[in-house]
């Protein structure tokens, strides 16, 4: 990091922070005179400062250490101007050496990563406008269209995750017609406050530009216009996560061109309907050449791809009744839900079961050539706020391409949701996955037997006077048939008890023998309570975790202990975490 | 390098203790306006309650337990406050593709306050840049953030009706205050 670029690193966060230092007893802006364009001005802030001491396991081969993150989130408005900036830094001691765990939300492997002691890094820098019925951002901004199968670029901390458009939107919007415009490069958000953060990978900053529009003739119709470009530069990590191990010229920047629409009928009685079409053109390299899929054993030309998105739901008493249907074919998934990734530039309608995707089983969602479609039954019990929902999905996939088996998926689960009085409740989800080899002559020559999962959640509370008791627990088995075929069980649990809102404390136990789980790019390796042996590893992780908020905005954590990776909710609020191992406390409140 | 850089890591979270502490993080200002469509398409403009009615913004997500116990909270207390000059708006950050999910939630729990669709993660950056969920902004009637309440356990709703019921000058036996 050169001098001048550190110093401007510097200068801008205290900048930032000087401004509402000026008047840290209200929200406004004061101590300006009337002139002054700052006069009668909001700011907010909101602020965390997390401390991480990283314990591994004796003979890891990595070193402990200690890990301070500071993020301020600061912005000022006044009469529809909205201006601020994301500082994030973090100091790593003992230094790096190159040699340990990485930030495995930006890869697993070794350089191009910056090795740098400490970053300081304006991760958002945004100066919006807007009005009632216009609005304009430079800078960092936030943008989906449709159903999220042309972009969608959001603010995703559950997966702490948080890629942005860092250029310029132009927005106009009514009762009856909504238009944007926009531009920009793909700015993902590189200092993790839950992930490691050594040897980064700063991720590449795809070129991304488009526009769409939505109009309403009537109350009853909306019709959705659209068309998206983009440009992709292969990076390391390009590879995982624009899934283009299965394209052609992957060493030459991907163009792609999306143009699609939708309809929707948001009201016809009881039905809510809503229908969306892409199409993808890959365009030419630099060099003249054109992107492909490569699917084996055919000679179809495959420079264009679709996808294609119908939904509708009818709303009855006592039963709803829900149906989704998906075709993607040569579609360009730019995200994956769970492994090696950084920007997200995608989010197209999966029709699974989120909690139920495993690193084997995502080609449900992120197969190239997909067919499925999901039913949902809901019931209500009248008079409460009880229900029960029986849900099937099946889909085909056929993604053709070598080393993968075509298959069929299907998977019903059912779940109920119990609310009493006084506050208590019962959440349960159950169910059962398989993936079936379609083909009796598979490609890759063997025939391993067929996936299959069972899955079950449950949540339940019981409220007595001031404090709360509630246990909550994730329990999944899998047979994953390869030609190293292995079963394995996942499962997080904790008991927590909550005074008041104030005060929760919380006991967390994980156990798994999942392969990824114990020594994968999301998995920690420390500070496992037992591991029986290495051919037929069981982790156990065990932790405390106590939680104080002495004032509204302000929360004290301290974790103690070890977590697996996974979806965890404790003390009121869900994330995804990776895997951590050692000590750690929060300090978060927000003006 | 390395000692500026702890320099001015020690500067930022040194003024984060002075600014958490000295300033009680208090919550305050103007609240932001925005607009955001419900699951019905239908516009809703925050400015059409501002100044009017003490506000209740409610950001959950389809995946979030704690959203699931505190929604019906949230409920009664529209239905009871209501008249009294509550409004509830409840702003679902979930992703384009849940949408189904978020009105079958809607429709579960019976839910007659307007649910908004946040899809692009704009207006929970507005109030909340963390996107933790639940996170409740309470508006008072001069149009000031009065305070903000991030998770929820079992009884906070007590508090927040509590508070609430001030904001609208009532007493808790449902009388109003005299204010």
């Amino acid at each position: 990091m050169s001098s001048a670029r550190t110093l401007t690193r510097i200068a801008l966060p205290l900048l930032l922070l000087a401004v509402p230092a000026t008047g840290t007893h209200a929200a406004t802006v004061q101590g300006y005179d009337k002139q002054s364009p700052l006069e009668g001005a909001n700011w907010m802030l909101d602020e965390g400062l997390y401390v991480k001491i990283h314990n591994f396991e004796d003979g890891s081969n990595y070193t402990d250490f200690l890990e301070i993150v500071n993020r301020t989130y600061t912005a000022v408005r006044k009469d529809g101007w909205n201006v601020g900036a994301q500082l994030d830094a973090v100091v790593n001691a003992p230094p790096d050496t190159g040699d340990g765990p990485v930030n495995p939300l930006f890869g697993s492997e070794p350089p191009p990563h910056l090795t740098e002691d400490g970053y300081l890094l304006p991760e958002k820098v945004f100066l919006q406008y807007r009005t009632r019925h216009f609005r304009m951002d430079f800078g960092d901004y936030y943008i989906n269209v449709g159903k999220g199968i042309a972009l969608s670029l959001t603010k995703r901390t559950e997966i702490d995750q948080d890629t942005s458009l860092r250029g310029a939107k132009f927005g106009v919007t009514s009762d009856n017609v909504d238009w944007n415009l926009f531009g920009g490069w793909a700015n993902a958000q590189n200092i993790s406050v839950v992930a490691i953060n050594r040897n980064m990978m700063m991720p590449a900053h795809e070129l991304v530009f488009g526009t769409a529009g939505l109009i309403r003739p009537h109350s009853a119709v909306e019709i959705g216009v659209h068309a998206v470009g983009s440009t992709f530069e292969r990076t390391e990590v390009g590879v995982d996560r624009l899934s283009v191990d299965h394209l052609n010229l992957i060493d030459e920047p991907v163009q792609l061109g999306v143009f699609g629409g939708s309809v929707r009928f948001p009201s016809l009685g009881p039905l809510d309907w809503y229908t969306e079409g892409d199409l993808f053109v890959y365009g030419k390299s630099p060099t003249g050449e054109t992107a492909t899929f490569d699917h084996e054993g055919t000679d179809k030309d495959l420079d264009k791809g679709y996808a294609i998105y119908t939904g509708a739901q009818i709303f009855g008493d006592p039963v709803s009744f829900q149906v989704e249907f998906k075709r993607y074919h040569n579609h360009l998934q730019q995200s994956r839900l769970s492994g090696v990734t950084d920007n997200a530039l995608t989010a197209a309608p999966t029709l699974e079961l989120e909690e139920a995707i495993q690193p084997d089983s995502q080609h449900a969602v992120t197969s190239n050539d997909m067919t499925g479609y999901r039913l949902r039954w809901t019931a209500y019990i009248p008079k409460t706020a009880h229900s029960l929902f029986f849900n099937f999905a099946n889909f085909f996939d056929d993604y053709d391409v070598a080393g993968h088996d075509r298959e069929v998926i299907i998977h019903p689960y059912v779940g109920t949701q119990l609310f009493f009085d006084k506050g208590h409740h019962i959440f349960f989800t159950g169910g059962y996955r398989g993936e079936f080899n379609v083909e009796d002559d598979s490609p890759t020559g063997k025939d391993y037997g067929n996936d299959m999962m069972i899955h079950a959640y449950f949540d339940g509370a019981v409220v007595v006077k001031a404090s709360t008791l509630e246990l909550s627990t994730n329990f999944r088995t899998f047979h994953e048939a390869t030609d190293d075929p292995y079963d394995w069980i996942s499962s997080e649990s904790s008991l927590s008890w909550n005074y008041k809102g104030v005060l929760t404390v919380a006991v967390l136990f994980d156990v798994t023998n999942e392969r990824s789980a114990l020594s994968g790019p999301l998995a920690v390796p420390g500070n496992i309570l037992n591991r029986d042996d290495a051919d037929d590893p069981l982790g156990i992780f065990g932790a405390a975790e106590v939680t104080i908020r002495p004032a509204p905005g302000m929360g004290i954590k301290v974790f103690a202990g070890a977590n697996k990776q996974g979806l965890r909710c404790t003390g009121g609020v869900c994330r995804w975490l990776p895997g951590f191992s050692g000590f750690r406390t929060e300090l978060t409140f927000s003006l | 390098m390395k000692r500026t850089l702890l320099g001015t890591l020690t500067l930022a979270i040194a003024l984060t203790f002075v600014l958490g502490f000295t300033a009680g993080a208090q919550a305050g200002g103007k609240a932001p306006d925005f607009s955001l469509k419900d699951t019905s398409g239908k516009t809703v403009n925050l400015s059409d309650f501002l100044g009017e009615k003490v506000i209740i913004i409610s950001f959950w997500a389809t995946w979030c337990t704690p959203c699931k116990a505190e929604m019906p909270h949230l409920e009664a207390m529209y239905k009871e406050l209501g008249k009294d000059g509550l409004v509830v708006l409840s702003i679902s950050v979930d992703e384009a593709k849940n949408e189904p999910q978020v009105k079958n939630q809607t429709r579960a729990g019976g839910y007659t306050f307007p649910v908004l669709l946040d899809q692009s993660t704009e207006v929970v950056t507005l109030f909340n840049s963390r996107k933790s969920v639940p996170y409740a902004v309470v508006i008072d009637k001069q149009k000031n953030i009065h305070s903000t309440h991030e998770g929820y356990s079992p009884g906070d709703e007590v508090a927040l009706k509590a508070e609430v019921m001030q904001l609208l000058g009532l007493t808790p036996e449902g009388g109003t205050s005299g204010e």
